[in-house]
């Protein structure tokens, strides 16, 4: 469920709690959801998920592109995948002759800064 | 398993087949891809006229098996083969690479029927054919997913991730050649970038690996018959193979990736093809 901002004030739930909460109703209501991932579960707190549907979790590894990929294989066998991406996988938002586009992390200029900084 | 020796004329007859209509079809456009094109019709005639369980008038069939052509630029030889098992008429192969054509010169599954992948970026093709041998476990189905990759492809980081991912997942539903002509666009592969013993590396990866001559029926048959019979293995099978096999002034010329096709090429290599066909005549 997505919550919105009220009276301009942030909500305090981390993102990453809703996130996993939203796959997992996802999940319940539709039995082609298949949950993908890099190698961060933990870090993208979607352990939960892999504990509850650990036949719809693909954890990768470390490979972002292969993971897009597999994704276009799972896609196109009916299953929907959805692939979880930090920064570090930049390649995979690339992939977009199977009709599917992850959307590309901005990095704004104040941002690249602190990271040369 | 060893193919009966007549059965393995017929399929030899047929894949001189795929490879006139290559011709022809690229002939007739005047350009293409006709090097990588050739090199892979024997393993077509096996796999559509022998192995492949397969409905041509119903290629969406579920239980199927399913085909990945991870070269996706040898599209021509793969679409002879599909009109010649009635997935669409003849006069569609015609239309290659022509606008409003269902016939890219890369494979697209949105536009032509029999293609299970769209393919042609390099290196994502097995991914795919990963990611479907893996949806294909998780439906239970008992079919066999096959892909073609090339070995300039095989530079591609992207192989090697899904060569650890199939693996590491025993995807034995999974059979991959690789057609390893050692010729990519701008030279040969050694001189390239040198893939050096890829049935090696794929077995440090942990697939079931093979080495054969990719041009010998009887050879491509009795490999996949022993990989079909690998439970807990995804297969590779490494095809030495001739980058235009058939054609005389084709097979093994640095220049013919992707190359100018005559009206006079085009007729003298149908020509030869259709010479190679009659009894105890032996193929370039």
């Amino acid at each position: 469920m997505i919550i919105p901002v009220k009276e301009n004030k942030l909500e305090e739930l981390e993102m990453r709690k809703v996130f996993c909460s939203t796959m997992i109703e996802l999940a319940e209501k539709d039995d082609k959801v298949v949950l993908m991932d890099a190698d961060l579960m933990a870090a993208m707190g979607t352990k939960p998920f892999a504990v509850k549907f650990p036949e719809r979790t693909v954890n990768c590894g470390v490979q972002e592109a292969n993971m897009a990929g597999v994704a276009a294989g799972l896609a196109v066998e009916g299953f929907i995948p959805l692939c979880i991406r930090s920064r570090r996988s930049r390649r995979a938002g690339h992939l977009t002759r199977y009709g599917f586009r992850a959307p590309m992390p901005r990095q704004t200029s104040k941002s690249s800064e602190a990271t040369r900084a | 398993m060893i193919l009966a020796k007549t059965r393995q004329m017929e399929l030899k007859t047929k894949a001189a087949d795929i490879r006139i209509e290559t011709v022809k079809e690229i002939g007739s456009l005047g350009v293409g891809h006709i090097g990588g094109a050739l090199s892979i019709p024997d393993l077509l005639a096996v796999l559509y006229w022998e192995v492949m369980n397969i409905r041509p008038d119903d290629p969406s069939w579920e239980e199927r098996d399913r085909f990945v052509l991870s070269k996706g630029h040898a599209g021509p030889a793969l679409y002879a083969a599909l009109a010649m098992k009635g997935y669409f008429p003849m006069a569609v192969l015609d239309t290659l690479n022509r606008p409003g054509t269902s016939l890219p010169s890369h494979c697209d599954r949105n536009r032509t029927p029999g293609i299970d992948m769209t393919t042609g970026s390099l290196g994502q093709g097995i991914s795919a054919a990963c990611g479907i041998a893996l949806a294909c476990r998780m439906k239970g189905l008992k079919n066999y997913v096959y892909a073609v990759i090339g070995d300039g492809e095989s530079q591609e980081g992207q192989v090697w991730e899904a060569a650890l991912f199939a693996g590491h997942r025993n995807l034995s539903n999974l059979i991959v050649f690789a057609d390893y002509n050692r010729q990519c666009l701008d030279g040969t592969t050694e001189e390239i970038c040198d893939l050096g013993e890829l049935d090696k590396k794929f077995s440090e990866f942990g697939w079931y690996t093979q080495l054969i001559d990719g041009n010998d029926i009887g050879q491509i048959y009795t490999a996949i018959k022993n990989a079909q019979a690998q439970n807990d293995k995804p297969s590779m099978i490494v095809m030495n193979t001739i980058k235009g096999y058939g054609v005389s002034f084709w097979a093994g010329s640095p220049s013919n990736h992707n190359a100018p096709v005559s009206k006079e090429d085009m007729e003298k290599a149908v020509q030869e093809l259709e010479a190679s066909k009659k009894p105890g005549r032996n193929e370039v």
